[in-house]
């Protein structure tokens, strides 16, 4: 009989899954495939023995997990190539390890970080590469617009920043002036007429808000016939108490301090102790 | 008279971890602590109010992937086996305190008794806490959420609406299949809130979720009365948002309560205190000294050095725990009295969120904090405890208005998962949703073996996507295992990929890949269409 359950080989040993076992035996086994299994499992079996007391014989020794022990000296990280070979296609398991600086695509992303920061993250495929090498090419240029509530036709921005970048830095975060903002980015070069030339266009992000809004009106909602209602605002009854920005360590920060520090072993407790800056 | 209503809300979670290709495995062991540490123990209040008649209510949310833990077979013969070496280590503790001090000593036979209890307690609700949870929300006590799929950031996928839809779908199906009823609230990871997530929420049927206070103070219109009544978005889905009072009374370093020299010392443990040979057995199997949960002595004082600190006192930690129950208890009935007045008799609501994993595994007397907490309030009647949807069916009238773009990490926004620390993981999480709907639109009629790798490079995008690891690699602890686990899933993924387009489909490797990333066995990649 063949074990009707996954098997691995590591380091040329066999291995299987205990609980895939432990289910097997479950769905019960006739005694001739019982016996066949421990003797896969390398458990020592009399000649007299009952039914019973081979199952009783195999479970223990899944307990003991001796089905399959790991050889590894140090059993702690995922490797990306562990050298586990399942039985049925031996190849080796993910011979690549890194994963690939490029895609070869093109694309320049922008996803909020906070009201005054939106990251950009770009590729460039190897033909649009060849547009940014050419001899017209005096400096790559990364562009921002503020396009809050317009829709951008290249010319018509509320306001246009510029910074040079090296394609290679492949990420740049950028400082806005304001929240609650609409930013579309373009990359590009500035040509020997001193003139920009897009090549790459961004998605739109808003920046967060982070004051109260000066809307003057609240909107209700009677519940029982979803009727929404505009009336005059009258502001929150209650000023919040806010915290001004890059002061907060999040609001469970402190109980990092309340140990002795250092080591905490699960993450969750140093949660909020952030990096202050950006960059 | 009721003034006003409380709701606590713990925000059960931790990220996959699953290593069945090894006997044992370190990060395994947060599962492990947070069960023995929190999530038993919470059982236990939660049995010993009921049993006293004490009406209390709770609101957690359970992430698909702690569910999925938890239900995973071979994490709970790992737990037991964990919990039978460590009940083991207690019963030596007892021997050898004997010769060593009596309160030591007392405190061995504390841990002995307390470890055998968990384990039994685990073993009473079928190795399975969220079953022992699922018992308490059946006679009414708690309501029970869900969280996006993997406890992904959200805001970085907007991008994608299928993959914000997948994310918010596959976590309320894998809450249906484990508790078997359909959740009414989600928790969205780390509270991490843009616009338009409430039309994704309303979709799938969200009724609420939460996000931090300045979510509403900064929201589009202005909320009449603060964070203290829920509103509804557009969308109509119900928004409820956190107390900043709250947290700031239990955790802050200069008023907050864990910080009571009374209460246990986390950081000296017997796996580093005991002498090499003893405690070898009892530590991480590479020999890496680890905490093991026996720990003898009190925080002390702010400034003692660890070598300084004195012996634990339970009594004397149960004092602290009536005192600061009681502190926080008067707090909040003032707070809601102030606020009743302040809103014309318009009834507050005090929102207290909390990761699950601070009381008792952090703050070790934590769950007996909430216990004398909720006897306290019993004594009341001004402040009632409640939940979201009680909240909800009471209302009549809400205010409508879209939260502002917020998380509750570290200075309210993104930054914890977004920074030089981190920020090299995007790229290849933005490639992966781009293929993962690309190819969930294009393969329609997949063959089986197509529609097998389909479904697990479906799992190792959402494994990636746990914020999590993100999260790690901004403080700094774990970092090498954060960035392997987001580095093997997009390798995985992008194989799956290359095989997938080559038309050579090896079946072996993807065999092992679906035992090794095992989460959502019924997972249909469609979902990404």
């Amino acid at each position: 009989m063949i074990l009707d359950v996954k098997k691995f080989i590591i380091r040329g040993v066999i291995f299987v899954n205990p609980n895939d076992v432990m289910e097997l035996l479950d769905s019960g086994l006739t005694i001739q495939k019982l016996r066949s299994l421990a003797k896969k499992l390398g458990v020592k079996l009399r000649r007299t023995m009952r039914k019973s007391e081979i199952e009783s014989l195999i479970r223990k020794k899944l307990e003991a997990k001796k089905v399959r022990i790991n050889m590894e000296k140090e059993p702690r990280r995922v490797e990306a190539s562990s050298g586990k070979i399942p039985v049925e296609e031996p190849k080796p398991v993910e011979a690549k390890r890194e994963l690939p600086k490029s895609y070869n695509k093109d694309k320049l992303i922008l996803l909020p970080v906070n009201p005054f920061w939106i990251h950009a993250h770009w590729d460039v495929s190897e033909r649009t590469k060849k547009s940014f090498e050419s001899p017209g090419v005096v400096r790559k240029a990364l562009r921002f617009y503020d396009v809050t509530y317009i829709i951008f036709d290249g010319s018509n921005a509320h306001r246009t920043f510029e910074v040079y970048v090296d394609l290679e830095w492949r990420n740049y975060y950028f400082n806005v002036p304001m929240p609650n903002a609409d930013y579309i980015a373009v990359l590009g070069y500035i040509n020997t007429q001193g003139i920009f030339v897009p090549v790459l266009k961004s998605n739109v992000v808003r920046t967060p808000a982070c004051s109260p809004s000066s809307a003057k009106e609240e909107v209700w909602m009677k519940l029982a016939r979803r009727e929404r209602e505009v009336i005059e605002g009258v502001g929150m009854m209650e000023q919040p108490v806010e915290r001004p920005l890059g002061s907060s360590p999040g609001f469970q920060k402190e109980y990092f301090e309340l140990g002795s520090g250092g080591g905490a072993f699960i993450w969750r407790m140093v949660r909020g102790v952030g990096s202050g800056g950006i960059l | 008279m009721a003034c006003g209503y409380f709701l606590l809300v713990l925000h059960a979670h931790l990220p996959y971890i699953r290593h069945p290709e090894f006997e044992e495995f370190m990060e395994e062991r947060w599962l492990f602590e947070a069960i023995t540490e929190t999530y038993i123990p919470l059982l236990k209040i939660f049995e010993n109010l009921e049993r006293d008649g004490i009406p209390f209510k709770v609101t957690i949310s359970i992430t698909p992937p702690l569910l999925e833990m938890f239900a995973s077979h071979d994490l709970q013969s790992k737990y037991e086996r964990h919990m039978v070496k460590l009940i083991k280590l207690a019963d030596r503790e007892v021997t050898r305190t004997k010769r060593e001090d009596p309160q030591k000593h007392s405190l061995a036979i504390y841990y002995l008794e307390t470890f055998s209890d968990v384990l039994n307690t685990y073993r009473k609700y079928n190795r399975n806490p969220a079953e022992g949870f699922k018992v308490f929300r059946d006679k009414g006590f708690i309501e029970l959420i869900t969280c996006n799929a993997t406890h992904g950031f959200l805001p970085f996928m907007m991008r994608f609406p299928q993959v914000v839809n997948a994310q918010i779908k596959i976590g309320i199906e894998a809450f249906q299949r484990h508790m078997g009823y359909r959740p009414k609230g989600m928790w969205i990871a780390e509270c991490a809130y843009v616009p338009p997530l409430d039309r994704y929420l309303a979709e799938a049927g969200v009724k609420f979720f939460f996000v931090d206070s300045h979510g509403l103070w900064y929201a589009d219109h202005q909320p009449r009365y603060g964070v203290y009544r829920p509103v509804i978005t557009p969308h109509e889905v119900f928004v409820f948002a956190r107390d900043p009072e709250s947290s700031e009374q239990v955790w802050s370093s200069q008023v907050g309560y864990p910080g009571d020299g009374r209460y246990r010392e986390f950081y000296r443990d017997v796996g580093f205190d005991r002498e090499y040979e003893y405690i070898r057995p009892y530590i991480d199997s590479c020999g890496e000294r680890i905490n093991t949960g026996i720990k003898y002595h009190r925080i002390t004082g702010k400034d003692v050095d660890l070598a300084d600190k004195e012996l634990y006192d339970l009594s004397e930690a149960m004092h602290a725990v009536e005192e600061h129950a009681r502190d926080f208890a008067g707090k909040k009935i003032r707070q809601i009295e102030r606020l009743y007045a302040l809103f014309n008799g318009v009834e507050p609501v005090i929102v207290a969120p909390f990761d699950a994993e601070l009381f008792g595994h952090w703050w070790y007397e934590g769950p007996q904090f909430l216990e004398r907490f909720f006897r306290h309030i019993a004594e009341t009647e001004i402040l009632i405890p409640s939940t979201p949807s009680e909240i909800i069916d009471s209302l009549e009238i809400v205010q409508v208005l879209t939260p502002a773009p917020s998380s509750w990490g570290a200075n309210g926004y993104f930054e914890v998962w977004l920074n030089g620390r981190n920020d090299w993981i995007y790229p290849h999480y933005e490639e992966m949703m781009e293929r993962m709907v690309e190819l969930a639109q294009k393969f329609t009629n997949p063959t089986e073996l197509q529609r097998r790798v389909l479904n697990q490079m479906a799992r190792e995008l959402l494994l990636a996507q746990s914020s999590d690891w993100a999260f790690i690699m901004t403080t700094g602890t774990t970092v090498e295992y954060a960035a392997n686990r987001v580095k093997t899933h997009a390798l995985r993924f992008l194989e799956l990929d290359r095989q997938l387009r080559s038309g050579k489909i090896e079946v072996g490797y993807l065999q092992q890949l679906e035992w090794l990333d095992a989460i959502f066995p019924w997972l249909d990649y469609r979902i990404f269409a």
